[in-house]
């Protein structure tokens, strides 16, 4: 029995959402097979939030859903493959970069000197 | 009472913002309940000026109405925006094809609550192929502008609990960036803090620095690994295209760009009812791979 599931057939080609991975999740589960083989061929785009949430759902406990089902992930791009590498050195709560922790803050009770300040930025 | 002000607006991305915060500073001032705003003087306005306009117009207490659209406004269909999941996605498609040729495109009113994400991903899809046509850009950045729209739209879907979402963009071909705007009416940041059970975020302004540092609105065991979406769409857009960023929240906003990191406690009587981001992203930089400012 061929085991290898095309993600595109199911999510289509860009995977954009988070919610998509428990639908994902579901349909394997619902496959009734222990071993998967998930093939991110013609994924052509993937956010980081979605590559997140199937990390959480599909790696992160060695490989292995609910009801003991091995997924193996296969044909995973550069690209993909470099979010998925993102997603798994930030796990364990490791400590996130922060943009703003420097940024001042201005405060305002009116909208004319609010105004003001905002004409002097270059933007 | 009729409100009648001369827009236009330059091209510096907060000028638009600035209409915008005078218009419901004199509205929310007013013991009056009923506002009729003339759009009749309106000449050049930006996405900066238009959906955050429309959307604190939205959840605004009062009764406001738009009287004496221009051309323009009607077009990108100021007031309310395209709703675009009463018709086919196919026809939805087609009606965007109008589009292609312009610099703009009209304010999509789109579903965002999860139940509705094919939908909703049909329509983005469909708004980031217009974009690319009618701006003629490379894939490289193609791909940049795809991942900051998705980003933040999902997060309308993850945390906004709003019912739906808007979309407005504007190119500047001879300038060579686009502006665009999403947003939303929903419960603000701080309100995704305190709905997620997070007491300790006080503030909008709190509220504000937290969302912007990555700190996740979900209390989740495993919630340490969100907020990365935020923070990886504003490197690429800062770091890797040198765009600018703006977002507003309830009584706060913050700008940033490659010289400006500033957080800005807004004048009481100004409150955003959900969460709008502002995007300048320019379109000239063929070394970029949005790859590289993933983290």
């Amino acid at each position: 029995m061929n085991n290898s599931i095309d993600i595109t057939a199911i999510l289509g080609q860009e995977l954009k959402s988070r919610s998509y991975v428990s639908d994902f999740a579901l349909y394997i589960k619902n496959l009734n097979m222990k071993d998967v083989k998930v093939d991110f061929s013609k994924v052509t785009y993937a956010t980081r939030s979605f590559i997140d949430e199937y990390y959480n759902i599909f790696i992160k406990n060695h490989n292995t859903l609910e009801n003991n089902i091995h997924v193996e992930n296969i044909n995973i791009s550069s690209d993909i493959q470099a979010i998925f590498n993102a997603v798994s050195n930030t796990q364990n709560g490791e400590s996130k970069k922060r943009s703003s922790q420097n940024a001042s803050v201005v405060s305002f009770t009116n909208v004319d000197d609010l105004n003001n300040f905002l004409s002097t930025l270059n933007m | 009472m009729n409100i009648c002000f001369e827009i236009d607006t330059n091209n510096n991305i907060l000028s638009g913002l600035s209409y915008t915060f005078k218009i419901m500073e004199m509205i929310e001032s007013c013991e009056e309940e009923e506002f009729t705003i003339d759009c009749s003087k309106t000449k050049f306005v930006s996405p900066a000026f238009v959906l955050p306009l429309m959307i604190l117009v939205k959840g605004s207490n009062k009764n406001i109405s738009f009287t004496n659209l221009t051309s323009y406004l009607s077009t990108i269909h100021f007031g309310n925006g395209f709703c675009a999941d009463n018709i086919r996605i196919q026809e939805f498609r087609a009606i965007m094809e109008e589009y292609k040729r312009k610099t703009y495109i009209p304010i999509i009113n789109f579903p965002a609550i999860e139940i509705k994400d094919d939908l909703k991903n049909n329509i983005l899809s469909a708004i980031e192929n217009l974009l690319v046509k009618q701006t003629n850009i490379e894939k490289n950045i193609a791909i940049g502008l795809k991942y900051v729209i998705d980003e933040y739209v999902d997060n309308i879907t993850q945390h906004s609990k709003s019912e739906r979402g808007y979309i407005f963009a504007q190119a500047y071909p001879t300038k060579h960036y686009m502006d665009i705007c999403i947003g939303d009416n929903g419960i603000t940041l701080l309100g995704s803090y305190h709905n997620n059970g997070n007491e300790n975020i006080k503030t909008d302004l709190d509220a504000m620095n937290a969302a912007n540092n990555g700190i996740s609105t979900k209390n989740l065991p495993n919630a340490e690994n969100r907020g990365y979406g935020i923070f990886t769409s504003k490197k690429m857009l800062i770091d890797g295209l040198n765009g600018d960023f703006v977002m507003i929240s309830g009584h706060s906003m913050y700008i940033y760009n490659s010289i400006i990191d500033k957080f800005l406690d807004l004048p009481k009587n100004i409150s955003c009812p959900g969460t709008i981001v502002l995007f300048r992203i320019p379109y000239i930089n063929t070394d970029f791979n949005y790859i590289n400012y993933v983290e």
